[in-house]
């Protein structure tokens, strides 16, 4: 939609204001051509109302052609083109309208009218076409400039948003409360491990909590933060939690988005591991296939287990995450087969390091 | 006074260390003797079934079954309960279905001492928990059914309730048809059909609730005498508010 036409006062002030630019300069092409006022008047004004057909659009033409890099030869050679073909048309159906006046009001000679001041008409043309190709270049880049600190907004807010949830997730009463009985029931038989199981929780929390303000963690690091967390589930699911974690050691160090992998494990256990009377194991395995990063996650899963109610808010935070990030190049797939629940993230690998590395 | 016989009890936890905590906090109670432990419901209830302990202590929140489902499954034996669980939200479901007690989790030596005294108290005076406040509990009620448990001796069937092709009312029994089996249920084919979805299951005669997913045709007899033909070939009478239900979902 171009800007002019936004809102209903935009297109009324231009057009009150256009009507009075043309009136203006009709006076004014009127005087420099020697034509007598009201004649300029009655046969310049409408044609300018024209120009507008020819001007407005041209919106679409710069979007089109942005003033990319080394475009400026294609830029300035379509717009010089369309230039000279707009004006010809624009000569062609003002004469027109002048043959028709003619005929309509003999009193005016409209068709000499229309040669004297064709050439200075044309001048003006050229300069008003000039002046709308900057302003909207102009346009165009202050609606980029909004859309960028539109989309760096929504990314930080999302950011946030994972981060609260796994803050969340953390301090979720339930999950405190296991972590305690946990440690209540360990703390007499097994102090050794009731040791361990702090450190590891402190560990997790730690994590959560630093991560609330950055959105790049490296992949080695989430890894070890999903192992805490698993480190403690273990201590509540026992012989029921089995984990297999598999990941190419040079993979560690790339940089890849915080708190990224907790959800997806924590949807494992909760929905997964933990619907099933047997428990299950879960597999998480990273892997670099063509400068591309895939991560899977799969657990079991009993369809008629008890299932603790999810709202997918997780997932669809998380794809969006990816999304405003790396654009198309990455992608989150989940799919359920049989008895089993796969997650599947890919990305894109930071180019040179890890291939050469 | 003169002793008496140690309370036979079961512990009911998916979570190893609790089972092994409560376990050793009762080793301070003579009172009650410990004849086993169960890590989820299926467990249970076939202990339940072959032990006939006198008191649970029971688990909320289990994979599969859980502690709710439990006594639904063993409603002709049930013994004591007294709740275990972490969360407080269970509360009062658990006094709904006439829990003893109901305790925290980390467990406290004093309150479980409490519990203990109440079951000792309440033992040999009285039955225990009372089969129909625990199925009129509301919060259950509300939520439609996926799956339908059924017992047969201390075996747990869980059935999804998208297999069940029709159910046959029989006294104070329900029949579950599948495939090829048939389920017994201690339940009133009214109270189970209130749970299940209506435009999946409707009620085509007084003793018969059909998943229409299984209804091949309909074929009249007379004017009001019509048969439903399963896709499997099995016939059901229809009666005629019946044959009103079935006009109305289809």
């Amino acid at each position: 939609m171009h800007p002019l036409f936004r809102t209903p006062n935009r297109v009324i002030a231009m057009l009150v204001g256009w009507t009075l630019f043309s009136a203006g300069l009709s006076a004014l092409v009127g005087g420099i051509a020697d034509v007598p006022p009201w004649h300029g008047l009655a046969l310049y004004t409408p044609t300018y109302f024209l120009w507008l057909l020819f001007l407005i659009p041209n919106y679409y033409l710069c979007r089109a052609l942005p003033l990319d890099r080394g475009a400026w030869s294609k830029v300035i050679g379509t717009q010089t083109l369309i230039l000279v073909v707009t004006g010809l048309i624009w000569a062609l159906l003002a004469r027109g309208y002048a043959l028709i006046l003619d005929s309509l009001a003999p009193s005016i000679p409209a068709l000499e009218h229309f040669s004297q001041g064709l050439f200075t008409n044309l001048v003006i043309f050229a300069c008003g076409y000039e002046f709308f190709v900057l302003l909207h270049y102009l346009l165009i880049a202050l609606e980029r400039g909004r859309d960028l600190e539109q989309a760096a907004l929504q990314q930080e807010l999302l950011t946030s948003k994972a981060e609260l949830r796994a803050l969340r997730a953390t301090i979720h009463p339930h999950f405190l409360f296991n972590a305690l009985n946990a440690l209540a029931n360990i703390t007499d038989s097994e102090p050794a491990q009731a040791r361990h199981f702090c450190l590891r929780l402190a560990d997790f929390l730690r994590y959560s909590v630093a991560y609330a303000d950055r959105p790049t963690a490296t992949l080695g690091a989430e890894l070890e933060h999903v192992e805490n967390y698993l480190s403690i589930e273990r201590e509540r699911f026992g012989q029921r939690l089995c984990t297999v974690i598999e990941a190419d050691e040079i993979l560690l160090p790339t940089p890849v988005p915080s708190l990224m992998l907790f959800p997806l494990v924590e949807n494992a256990i909760k929905h997964g591991i933990d619907s099933c009377i047997e428990g299950g194991c879960l597999e998480l395995r990273a892997n670099a296939e063509k400068n591309r990063l895939h991560i899977t996650i799969g657990n079991p899963v009993d369809e008629l287990g008890h299932q603790r109610q999810g709202t997918g808010s997780g997932l669809i935070s998380l794809r969006q995450r990816l999304k405003n990030r790396y654009g198309e190049e990455a992608s989150l797939h989940t799919s359920r087969e049989d008895n089993s629940f796969i997650a599947r993230i890919c990305l894109p690998l930071p180019e040179p390091q890890a291939a050469i590395k | 006074m003169a002793k008496r016989e140690p309370i036979n009890c079961l512990i009911v936890d998916d979570e190893p260390h609790a089972r092994q905590a409560l376990q050793s906090a009762l080793a301070r109670h003579p009172e009650l003797a410990v004849i086993g432990l169960c890590e989820n419901g299926l467990q249970a209830v076939k202990a339940i079934h072959e032990q006939r302990p006198q008191l649970l202590f029971l688990d909320v929140q289990m994979p599969k079954l859980d502690g709710f489902d439990v006594l639904e499954l063993v409603q002709e034996q049930i013994p004591f309960v007294i709740f275990v669980t972490a969360y407080d939200q269970y509360a009062v479901q658990a006094f709904e279905a006439n829990a003893v007690d109901y305790l925290l989790k980390p467990v406290d030596p004093k309150r479980l001492a409490q519990a203990v005294e109440k079951v000792v108290a309440r033992v040999g005076l009285e039955e225990p928990s009372s089969l129909q406040s625990l199925l009129a509990d509301p919060a259950r009620e509300s939520e439609l059914l996926r799956r339908i448990l059924v017992r047969d001796g201390s075996e747990v069937h869980v059935l999804a309730v998208d297999t069940v092709r029709y159910i046959e009312a029989a006294d104070d029994y329900v029949a579950i048809h599948t495939a090829d089996t048939t389920h017994i249920k201690l339940d009133r084919l009214s109270r189970l059909q209130k749970k299940l979805d209506p435009r999946l299951f409707c009620r085509i005669h007084r003793s018969y609730l059909l998943n229409i997913n299984f209804l091949a045709r309909i074929e009249s007899e007379s004017k009001d005498s019509r048969i439903a033909i399963l896709t499997d070939k099995r016939e059901l009478p229809i009666s005629r508010s019946g044959y009103g239900n079935l006009q109305k979902l289809l």
